[in-house]
């Protein structure tokens, strides 16, 4: 038996490069196999299940009129906005709620008791104070992501280690200096995690956004397309959506191993 | 009493750099107060290397966590130089069981990190902490990042952080505790090195007995509940000491009438 076919089942033990790549390259590979299968089998409509070939044709011509790319524009845009309105508020509140108890008895059980309220039931209302702009949609957005956000900072704060803030006491650090010199550098590689796993709900949430109220957007596309029974724009806007999360996410990755070396990482 | 002997007696109360005071400490837990400490009262000389052992749960580190000021005592008082300390500050550097390094700085940035608080310039403070680096042997790993050093390592770079801030008195809470016994015998004699070199007074904990009589002149052994020091112990053993006093016929004398000590408690 090979080495690597009996480090498969052990317990977190690395498995070779080329596996691990060759693994997540059939997890997009099969299911389009499976798909294109489907599609041109004849036994289902082509209506409910476009073939790869109508959707990529569908990807060319929207790309020529220059549609999808103001999409594209328009969807990461609201992203951008709304998740940096979000991490910019949650950042340093939940710091502080991780680091002092008054902080904690301020913020975190009006959180929890706001987490629990869908985002998407808030579209009415967002709708009747700031209208369908795109104040709207940020609004929606940070609404979906900052009460997330904020719980997940402040469970980072509170896990760096007291020994490692008494010894910055014992090195003549004042409370202050602890806060902005070990507080906030311990908490990063953490910080930065959660933010890469939230900036997944605020693609969902744009989404939803967009569905309800919007000239332009991934979200409103796909609308107009269910109206106009374009099944393949769907599926290139739901796979786009998919794509622009995942690039998303690595340079993320990408950022955070290059800003932080010193962090420990878990390794493949 | 004569003149000089008034003299003198001033001149031995004035060189008890560290004074712990009859410091008690209780805890509330569940409506039940346990009495942590009691009357717990030593001096260390300047220069001297006192340390304190006991049983675990013994409160050796309530102890040392009172004398850092991270923790307050519910009577008694800690005197550095003659002045009371209730608050951390830079004149008692400690060094942990546990890993404590900021993995986000290089060793040269934790060793220089007490000096960046105190406002000392990055030049500056490089250079000074330069030679606590060189002094704990890690001149080949001045930018390595703490995640890519081992455990003992890591204690050194520890060592070197609070060494270089100039501390009144090094606080030590079993540092090599968390070690292999190689690593931990290369680090004793490390610590013996260094204050060999360095001027330095030091409060030490551990319930290592051997590690105790290696490196001390006085050691204080503590009883358990309520927490007290129930012996002081003097080391009749000459500096420069290193792994081979260990085996000594003094050292294994030494033991001997410890261990008889430390059974009697």
């Amino acid at each position: 038996m090979p080495t690597w076919l009996s480090q498969i089942g052990r317990i977190r033990a690395p498995i070779p490069a080329a596996l691990y790549w060759t693994v997540a390259a059939a997890t997009f590979v099969i299911p389009a196999a499976i798909w294109w299968l489907a599609s041109s089998s004849g036994y289902v409509d082509r209506l409910f299940l476009p073939s790869p070939a109508d959707v990529a044709k569908q990807a060319v011509v929207l790309a020529e009129n220059g549609r999808l790319w103001s999409d594209i524009g328009w969807s990461v845009f609201r992203v951008f906005a709304g998740f940096t309105l979000a991490a910019i508020v949650a950042i340093p509140i939940g710091i502080l709620m991780g680091t002092y108890h008054i902080a904690d008895a301020i913020f975190e059980p009006f959180t929890d008791f706001v987490r629990y309220m869908p985002a998407a039931a808030f579209i009415p209302l967002i709708m009747l104070y700031v209208g369908i702009g795109e104040t709207a949609k940020i609004l929606m957005i940070f609404i979906g992501t900052y009460f997330q956000l904020v719980l997940l900072v402040a469970a980072v704060a509170r896990t760096v280690p007291i020994d490692v803030i008494n010894v910055a006491y014992t090195l003549g650090a004042s409370r202050r200096q602890v806060l902005t010199n070990v507080v906030v550098p311990a908490s990063l590689p953490g910080l930065v995690e959660n933010l890469r796993i939230t900036l997944g709900w605020a693609w969902t949430y744009v989404i939803v956004a967009e569905l309800i109220a919007a000239q332009q957007g991934l979200g409103f596309r796909i609308m107009e397309a269910q109206r106009f029974l374009k099944t393949d724009t769907i599926f290139l806007y739901i796979a786009i959506i998919g794509l622009l999360g995942l690039a998303s996410d690595q340079i993320m990755r990408r950022i955070s191993s290059k800003t932080m070396p010193w962090a420990e990482t878990f390794d493949r | 009493m004569n003149l000089s002997a008034r003299a003198n007696a001033t001149s031995t109360e004035s060189v008890a750099k560290l004074s712990v005071r009859d410091i008690s400490r209780r805890f509330e837990t569940r409506g039940k107060i346990v009495e942590a400490l009691k009357g717990v009262s030593f001096d260390v000389p300047s220069g001297g290397f006192y340390s304190i052992i006991g049983h675990s749960g013994c409160g050796k580190s309530t102890l040392l966590n009172i004398v850092a000021g991270l923790d307050q005592a519910t009577s008694g008082v800690v005197a550095v130089d003659g002045v009371v300390r209730r608050s951390p500050g830079p004149d008692r550097g400690m060094v942990f069981q546990s890993y404590t390094l900021f993995p986000w700085l290089s060793v040269i940035e934790n060793v220089a990190f007490g000096m960046r608080m105190g406002g000392m310039g990055k030049k500056e403070r490089r250079e000074a902490a330069q030679h606590y680096v060189e002094l704990v042997k890690l001149s080949a790993f001045v930018d390595a990042y703490p995640k890519e050093l081992s455990g003992g390592m890591r204690q050194r770079v520890a060592l070197a952080r609070a060494l270089a801030n100039k501390p009144a008195v090094l606080l030590m809470d079993e540092p090599f505790g968390a070690l292999d016994a190689e690593t931990r015998e290369q680090m004793q004699e490390l610590l013996l090195n260094v204050r060999n070199k360095e001027f330095m007074t030091v409060l030490f904990i551990t319930h290592d007995i051997e590690e105790a009589i290696l490196l001390s002149e006085t050691i204080g052994i503590m009883a358990a509940r309520p927490g007290r020091v129930a012996h002081e112990f003097k080391i009749e053993l000459p500096y420069p000491r290193d792994a081979a006093t260990k085996v000594s016929d003094a050292f294994v004398q030494n033991k001997r009438r410890l261990i008889e000590v430390f059974k009697s408690i």
